[in-house]
């Protein structure tokens, strides 16, 4: 008997029955509450006058998210290892907890929200979904990743420390 | 059992100094834990109790769940292997880190209780391979050849110089001891492992039936960086992991970061959906998921049974008071707190980690805290049970069948605590209150 | 003519806090019950199960429940002993009878639905210890409700309010180190609350607090809930 038959016979046959409802929350947001939420994680809303001062000249940005504006200034691509500044879309922004859905696809690295110092977001307003359930449904067919904030750890001493790994800095600009 | 519990035994040798550490810490867990859920959810009582009726259908359904995970999953070009027990998984994980590097590969990982359950990292390094933890707290940990304190902060019961020492041990520099300095560290040293590593592995926090992905949760990025830079990913799963839909992330997420941080959800959340496509400019080009029994179909068909709804949050851990007293090791076992001393006993038989369901005051606070909803304090007394012969306390039930005699025996309660050995040292005089309405049969004026 | 209802003294409140045994009666018939004793009784079997034998825990059980058949109220002045005869009863599979087991917070509280209560003859701050089984109760809290009602108690919070005391029945003999280290976290937050008295519905926690209290030459004043009710009749 292979390891799969025999975990399967162990395991049982099922009592049947149909699964309890989703929880179906109640939470119905807007980009205010996005906002506050997306600041509380410890995220940084920037606006056009901050756009000049963005760190670094070494930026990595997900081809999917086009040609960026002039008044960004001038930068070089660079592969999300060696970037000072990773740039990528999203698919969603939830208001109950300040998140940001970035799917991977085609044109959309994983690591250029990740292995980065710094990640600079470029949403559209129109992407603020009511819930998380709602985010839940527009994520992309592959994978995805649901961003809440810098990354951070509190393993010593229940310090928090920012930028363990991940982005020390997130950042969102609208477009 | 011996004389001197080893738990008891643990707390003498402990000292107090660590229990400070704990219970300070586990004390602002806790309140950040209820402020999360309260502000995440309405009534925080019944999104709990929804959840636990969620992870009971997949309980009762375990067999067609794991199936349907496991088709939608290979649709997606991930990898599915079943391990019956832990040589299995381990040898399925070695097999694939083989064939990523014959003689010797990279491997990074990510934290998983279930790599630490089957011993993983020792099994992958006895067959050659480079295997190094990229979580900070558990990096010092294996800097320290040290075991995890807690399922969630694996290094509670280290300060920030214990720390940094295990660094400089290791020849890593840092410029402080500072805990800024020494993230600093970990992340400079770290990168370089990422870049080059052959295989990252990682566990899951939940499978979702209806979409075959698997779903990691972190804080740091070390678990995407892990699941994402390498070559080929290795995710380790416990077969009871599954959720229906993916909608009921929207319950569980929140449920389980507030539970476990206070955070209304953690900083990542992986949903993985397989090895990259062909446009695709990163992500791992292999992703092998193994489906770990291990004990778990057992338990199944256990009275321990919804033990295994757990989520591996660790909030027992942090409410209870027995914990707080000795920390993580004095459970023996890779799962500690509350949520081990039922799994442990219940994976293990009661004849080895039976005294952990002992170790308890049987307060609730675990329960009350629980995600789920687990019933520790009755799953404990359950435990207790089959460690005891039934009718071992005849005599004392013969005495409390008849009135007279017990109430005889009564009167001698309090002497019978200033005798006893453990009463004495920490309980001076107990009389004071018997004294005052005697006379009458229980002490109606 | 007044009513009757009955009062499942319990073991520890008998061998060691008979006040508060003696209170329970006060307060019962200030609400306009005969209280009396239910006869015959024992235990509720709480020690047997906590330690594992759960046959001879339900021959007790059984019979205690037995002794109060045809009541159709009785009270219990503990937390933990009325959790034993309502959930631990569930767990044993222990069935039958009408009788309705009130732990006497809630008896006030729910059943008799006390909405106002004498003041005390001298100001008290008190912080009351909530027993941990009171979660296996599965029912609000009804003390700090009533103690509230009280003119001239000031109820004191403290620190990890619900943390256990330690107690744990048998626990408390077979881990004395740690049962008394969990006391002192709790006698350790009371002081720091500046409160002298402490008020619980178990005897267990009561007597457990004291004793680790006296042993490190501590003087605060421990009460039975019971106690403080009375004290304003
Ligand atoms: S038993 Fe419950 S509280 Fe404990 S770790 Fe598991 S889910 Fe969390």
């Amino acid at each position: 008997m292979d390891a799969r038959e025999a975990v399967l016979r162990a395991v049982g046959p099922p009592s049947g029955g149909t699964a309890p409802p989703s929880w179906g929350s109640e939470q119905r947001g807007g980009i205010a509450e996005f906002e506050a939420n997306f600041r509380l994680s410890g995220g940084e809303i920037v606006g056009a006058e901050d756009l000049a001062r963005l760190p670094g000249r070494a930026w990595s940005r997900d081809r999917d998210v086009g040609t960026l504006p002039d008044e960004w200034g001038e930068y070089t691509d660079a592969s999300p290892w060696d970037a000072d500044l990773g740039i990528t879309g999203c698919d969603a922004l939830v208001p109950e907890t300040g998140s940001i859905v970035v799917s991977s696809a085609p044109g959309r690295g994983r690591l250029t929200s990740l292995a980065v110092p710094t990640h600079l977001v470029w949403a559209d307003r129109g992407l603020v979904v009511a819930s998380l359930e709602e985010a839940l449904g527009v994520l992309g067919p592959r994978s995805a990743v649901i961003v809440t904030g810098p990354s951070r750890s509190a393993d010593i001493e229940g310090v928090m420390i920012r930028g363990v790994h991940g982005p020390r800095r997130l950042l969102l600009v609208w477009r | 059992m011996p004389l001197t519990p080893p738990f008891e035994e643990f707390r003498r040798s402990a000292g107090e100094g660590l229990t400070q550490k704990i219970r300070l810490a586990s004390s602002t867990k806790v309140s950040q834990r209820k402020t999360a859920l309260s502000s995440a959810f309405g009534d925080p009582d019944s999104a709990r109790i929804h959840a636990a009726a969620i992870k009971d259908f997949v309980l009762s359904n375990l067999g067609t769940m794991l199936e349907a995970f496991e088709a939608a999953a290979v649709r997606r070009g991930i990898e599915v292997v079943w391990a019956r027990d832990a040589q299995e998984a381990n040898e399925a994980i070695e097999d694939v880190c083989r064939e990523a590097r014959p003689k010797g590969a990279r491997v990074v990982k990510g934290k998983s209780m279930a790599t630490e359950e089957i011993g993983l990292n020792h099994h992958l390094e006895q067959a050659g391979h480079h295997v190094v933890e990229t979580d900070l707290g558990e990096f010092v940990v294996q800097l320290d050849g040290d075991h995890p304190s807690h399922i969630v902060t694996p290094i509670i019961h280290k300060d920030r110089h214990d720390s940094a020492a295990a660094f400089r041990k290791a020849g890593i520099v840092l410029a402080s001891d500072e805990p800024e300095a020494i993230a600093e560290g970990a992340r400079a040293h770290l990168r370089s492992e990422f870049v080059a590593a052959d295989v990252g592995i990682s566990g899951a926090n939940f499978g979702i039936a209806e979409t075959g992905r698997i779903v990691v949760v972190e804080n740091e990025g070390n678990n995407r960086l892990s699941t994402t830079a390498p070559h080929t990913h290795i995710a380790l799963m416990g077969i009871e992991k599954l959720l229906p839909r993916e909608r009921d992330l929207a319950l569980f997420l929140p449920l389980l970061a507030g539970s476990a941080t206070g955070q209304p959800l953690t900083v990542y959340t992986h949903i993985i959906g397989g090895p990259r496509e062909a446009a695709e400019q990163d992500g791992p080009r292999r992703v092998v998921l193994v489906l770990l029994d291990n004990g778990r179909s057992r338990v199944l068909h256990s009275p321990e049974r919804v033990i295994l709804r757990c989520l591996r949050c660790g909030a027992c851990l942090n409410v209870c008071p027995v914990y707080r007293e000795v920390s993580g090791h004095a459970y023996r076992h890779v799962y500690p707190g509350p949520l081990g001393a039922v799994l442990a006993p219940s994976l293990e038989g009661v004849e080895d980690y039976g005294d952990l369901a002992r170790a308890s005051t049987l307060c609730g606070a675990c329960q009350e805290a629980c995600p789920v909803n687990i019933p520790i304090p009755d799953l404990l007394l359950g435990l207790r049970r089959q460690a005891t012969r039934q009718g071992s306390w005849t005599l004392w039930r013969r005495l409390a069948e008849n009135d007279r005699a017990w109430r005889a025996a009564l009167r001698l309660v309090p002497l019978a605590q200033t005798l006893a050995p453990g009463w004495r040292e920490s309980h001076a005089r107990l009389d004071n209150h018997s004294t005052a309405a005697q006379g009458e049969p229980h002490g109606r004026p | 003519m007044l009513e009757r209802i009955g009062v499942f003294s319990t073991c520890l409140a008998d061998a060691l806090w008979k006040d508060a045994l003696a209170a329970t009666y006060r307060i019962l018939a200030h609400v306009g019950f005969e209280a009396v004793p239910v006869s015959g009784q024992t235990c509720c079997g709480q020690p047997a199960m906590n330690n594992g034998d759960f046959a001879s825990a339900r021959a007790v059980l059984d019979r205690s429940r037995a002794q109060c058949a045809g009541q159709a109220d009785v009270v219990v002045p503990s937390t933990s002993c009325a959790a034993m005869l309502r959930h631990g009863a569930s767990l044993l599979s222990v069935e039958g009878g009408s009788t309705q087991w009130w732990e006497l917070g809630e008896f006030l509280w729910k059943k008799c639905r006390v909405r106002s209560w004498p003041a005390l003859p001298t100001p008290l701050r008190v912080v009351f210890h909530p027993a941990c089984h009171r979660r296996m109760l599965e029912s609000d809290d009804c003390h700090t409700p009533l103690l509230a009602l009280v003119e001239g108690l000031e109820l004191v919070k403290i620190a990890d309010e619900e943390q256990c005391c330690g107690f744990g029945g048998s626990f408390c003999a077979t881990h004395p180190t740690i049962s008394s280290g969990i006391a002192q976290a709790k006698l350790g937050a009371i002081r720091e609350a500046g409160a002298e008295n402490v008020v619980s519905t178990d005897v267990g926690c009561l007597a457990h607090l004291e004793g680790v209290d006296r042993a490190g030459g501590g003087g605060l004043r421990f009460q039975h809930f019971a106690e403080v009710l009375a004290a304003c009749l």
